[in-house]
């Protein structure tokens, strides 16, 4: 198994950069750049761009600014003032030693602001992946034992009811529909957005709770109809193995068979499917968190990718890439965990 | 278990119609209805300009009664500020929150929108030569950590804004403004002007406020603790936090704000993703004011607990179509002229502004002071837009589409940026139009520093839709017009027009009525040159919960003072 470990992180380095390669050159290669929303700026003329270039290192060919991005520059003279001269000794350390640069814009440490919107990002994933598991399972499990019964029909009429339409557009109908339920009761049963009570100071763990029912319940709406159909199918095949045929012969309580016998089995899937939903939601947290106004990662790299903020985009997709490179890593680990007929070397 | 499902549904199916009912008006005995201001006079067809609405005086107070002190204001924004520090920005989102904590050096004044001083006293003088204008600080002015406010901290903002190393985002503004700032004692502020007799300089003299000098001048101006979270201010209310793309609260009042200690206690924002997202935070008065869509306005009008206002600013924001003039089937002004004609601009007002909209006709917004009404005008007439396109001998071929000398109309793009869904409304409509006198137009969304890009830069467009904020200043509105511009996107070239634009901009005495005659002639000579299909102008739409009283109505609308406003009790 430290093999294997030990091989599997070694892979993750080509893999992380060449992924850093591709995003770099695919963000430089869309048309407009981090300046050009400054032609709105009537008295702003080419020249005054040309030089806000010369100081963001945007004149450089593709390949030296990637390198810089990498390595950094405090190794080498920088144009500070933009005058088309390099005179001044750079100050970033490069993305090898932790050091992302400066957003264009904030003009903030790139891995700071994304370190700071992390938290949230990961808050909501894991309160999604949890209710996932929470609804998913119990329900697949229940539905499996009952095959055929109304439960089992009403729960798989359901699912593929609310799988036809983008669970992100049912959270702005229901924010709407809250809205308007508040207007007619005057009592608000859910909030329609953002982390915490406007205005609160410091952290109250009910507000925050309050606060992540909807979105975490939409967010994990895929996953734990994804969970529910996996658990349900796999129940189906383990119901009819010869092992749980002898433990219900030998006299074990149902209980026994379903915790001990079905459920074990049947949750192998579940583990291997697991890994990949954490990093889809947390890759896919973006669309939820622009409708929930949640200030996760997920707009930060939406809005800086839009606004061309170089720093911050491609450094927060290589944090995306490597927090799914390492969960797949852990999915495959705890495959071999659960399942003690797998083993790796 | 069953049972239990069927409950859960019935109850779901319930809250469902429940919701989507009206929304039930509570029982009063003093229902009070919406109230609806509309201050600027709807547009006729008469002659003569339109006028801004009346100066109003503010009205004094009918009880010696200080009005309430404490409360909060809960606000939105829809997207995210970029730091703390004036210095560091040019986008509204940042300054609308900046404005809460830091203070201005002069204003328009509400009622006659001269320009007044803040931190400045009352006017500026100018030298005899017209070389220099000058301001005096008012005496005793302090920054929230009781330090004296003084020239020395308006120079050093000014050097610092100049210097090469600061990543200022609005330095050409300035320095096509002033050669320099300097102190001449603690209370003296001298600008040197870049041209003599500019008009517009008093407008200016704001720079981006004032800076102080003992907090910034140890830092690293473009990279400091200070520029997220400010510890000395001179505004309304002190700083207390941000937390970016989520909250910003300012709180408590500064003691030492020049205009008075502000009533309410603190000030707090919520990023939102849209007006339409704001607007339910309004409904569950979540929020406090709200600036809805026009869709959505008369649903707003009916909230029990909102008092709406509509109207006009003298600097309203406008929509237009814009010509590439530099295409040769739109470089002759005849045929941008028949063109104008086959748009259907108030089918655009009644259908994209449900009439929420003021029709325009010149560069110049219809409350602003330099307005006219008496311009050349193109209404819509498809007969008439086709009869012209004949008369420039452009005929319909055997596929409707018209050619001329045997050429026929190439494909034409109509560009605007993504995501802006009145725009994309306004393309279809003008597509539409078009086609039906055998233009052929394609409707491109493209990403918005893209589009940018290419209207500024590449050039490699034949119409496009964008708008303007032109403020109650005309002179930055006429600069993309003229000629040497490079900001002039529609390529026009008419040397009448700069030279009356810069006449308006140089008038000896700068008196508004005797700039007012430049402006009129110029927005004549471009109405009739067309380079730009001027749309309409928009009207601000504003509700207010009740709890809150705002300013007085005046010709900048109701929310122009928020030191003033106060929770009722």
């Amino acid at each position: 198994m430290t093999r294997y470990l030990a091989r599997r992180l070694l892979q993750t380095i080509p893999i992380l950069l060449i992924i850093t390669v591709i995003q770099f050159m695919l963000i430089r290669a869309s048309p407009g750049g981090p300046l050009k929303a400054y032609l709105e700026n009537p008295m702003t003329t080419v020249e005054h761009i040309k030089q806000m270039e010369r100081q963001l290192g945007l004149d450089q060919p593709l390949p030296i600014q990637y390198l810089t991005w990498m390595l950094g520059n405090d190794w080498t003279l920088v144009d500070e003032d933009g005058d088309g001269v390099a005179e001044t000794k750079g100050t970033t350390r490069g993305m090898l030693r932790g050091d992302f640069g400066y957003s264009y814009f904030t003009h903030l440490p790139a891995l700071e602001t994304i370190l700071g919107r992390l938290p949230a990002t990961v808050e909501l994933s894991l309160a999604a992946t949890l209710i996932s598991y929470l609804i998913g399972i119990p329900l697949g499990v229940y539905a499996g034992l009952h095959r055929g019964g109304r439960i089992d029909n009403a729960v798989r009429f359901f699912t593929s009811t609310l799988n036809s339409v983008p669970h992100w557009w049912l959270g702005l109908i229901f924010i709407i529909l809250i809205a308007n339920l508040t207007l007619a009761t005057g009592v608000q049963i859910l909030p329609i957005g953002g982390r915490q009570t406007l205005g609160l100071e410091g952290f109250n763990p009910l507000d925050r709770l309050w606060h992540l029912i909807l979105p975490a319940f939409l967010m994990g709406t895929g996953g734990w109809i994804t969970f529910m159909r996996f658990m349900r199918s796999e129940t189906l095949e383990v119901l009819g193995q010869d092992y749980v045929r002898t433990a219900r012969a030998k006299g074990l309580s149902a209980r026994v068979v379903t915790f001990r016998h079905i459920l074990r089995n049947a949750l192998l899937p579940v583990v291997t499917i697991s890994g990949g939903l954490f990093v889809s939601l947390i890759n896919g947290a973006a669309i939820y968190e622009l409708v929930f106004s949640w200030p996760g990662m997920g707009r930060l790299v939406l809005e800086a990718t839009l606004k061309k903020d170089f720093p911050i985009s491609i450094g927060a997709l290589a944090i995306f890439a490597t927090i799914g490179v390492l969960g797949r890593l852990l999915a495959d680990i705890a495959y071999g965990w659960v399942d003690p007929r797998i083993r790796y070397d | 278990m069953y049972k239990l499902l069927c409950l859960l549904s019935v109850t779901v199916v319930l809250v469902f119609i429940v919701a989507c009912a009206a929304p039930v008006t509570p029982e009063p005995t003093k229902a009070p209805t919406a109230t609806t201001v509309a201050v600027a006079p709807p547009a006729t067809t008469a002659p003569g300009p339109t006028v801004a609405p009346k100066p109003t005086e503010v009205p004094k107070p009918t009880e010696t009664k200080a009005p309430p002190k404490g409360g909060t204001v809960r606000r939105y924004l829809t997207g995210n500020a970029i730091s703390m520090n004036p210095m560091m920005t040019s986008d509204t989102t940042s300054t609308g929150l900046q404005d809460w904590i830091w203070a201005h050096l002069v204003k328009r004044d509400p009622v006659t929108l001269d320009i007044v001083g803040v931190l400045y006293e009352d006017k500026p003088t100018f030298s005899a030569d017209g070389k220099t204008m000058t301001w005096k600080l008012r005496p005793g002015l302090k920054w929230s950590d009781g330090q004296p406010l003084t020239s020395a901290d308006v120079e050093f903002t000014w050097k610092t804004m100049m210097d090469p190393k600061t990543k200022l985002r609005q330095r050409a503004t300035f320095e096509g403004a002033f050669t320099d700032v300097k102190a001449l004692d603690p209370l003296t502020v001298q600008y040197t002007l870049k041209d003599v007799g500019f008009c517009p300089a008093a407008d200016q003299s704001d720079l981006i406020g004032v800076l102080p000098k003992h907090i910034y001048e140890k830092l690293d101006i473009n990279v400091n603790p200070e520029n997220t979270k400010p510890t000395v201010v001179n505004g309304p209310w002190l700083f207390k936090s941000w937390a970016a793309d989520d909250q910003f609260t300012a709180g408590p009042p500064n003691k030492n704000y020049v205009l008075g200690e502000p009533n309410i206690e603190t000030v707090s924002y919520r990023n939102v993703k849209d007006a339409v997202v704001a607007l339910q935070l309004f409904k569950t008065q979540e929020i406090d004011i709200v600036s809805p869509a026009a869709l959505d306005w008369e649903e707003v009008k009916k909230l029990p607990f909102a008092s709406t206002y509509e109207y006009y600013t003298p600097g309203a924001s406008w929509t237009y179509i814009g010509f590439n003039t530099r295409n040769p089937w739109l470089a002759d002004k005849k045929v941008r002229q028949a063109i104008s004609t086959a748009i259907d601009v108030d089918g655009m007002i009644k259908n994209i502004r449900l009439g929420l909209a003021k029709r325009q006709y010149s560069l110049i917004s219809p409350t602003n002071w330099a307005y006219t009404d008496d311009v050349p005008k193109f209404p819509y007439d498809p007969t008439k837009a086709k009869q012209l396109l004949k008369d420039l001998g452009f005929t319909p071929g055997p596929d409707g589409i018209l050619q001329k000398d045997g050429k026929p109309w190439p494909k034409m793009r109509i560009f605007y940026s993504a995501g802006t869904s009145e725009r994309e409304k306004i393309a279809t409509i003008a597509q539409e139009n078009l086609k039906a006198v055998g233009i052929p137009l394609e409707v491109v969304a493209e990403e918005s520093a893209a589009y940018s890009e290419r209207r500024g830069v590449t050039r490699d467009m034949e119409l496009f839709i964008h708008g303007w904020s032109p403020g109650v200043e005309p002179y930055g509105t006429g600069e993309v017009f003229q000629s040497f511009s490079t900001r002039n996107h529609s390529g026009i070239k008419n040397l009448e027009f700069d030279k009356l634009w810069d006449q308006a901009s140089y008038t000896p005495g700068c008196k508004q009525a005797d700039r007012k005659v430049f402006y009129v002639k110029a927005a004549q000579i471009l109405a009739d040159e067309q380079p730009y299909i001027w749309i309409f102008a928009t009207p601000e739409l504003v509700a207010v919960n009740k709890r809150l009283t705002v300013n007085p109505m005046t010709p900048l609308g109701v929310l122009y003072d928020p030191s003033k406003w106060y929770i009722n009790p």
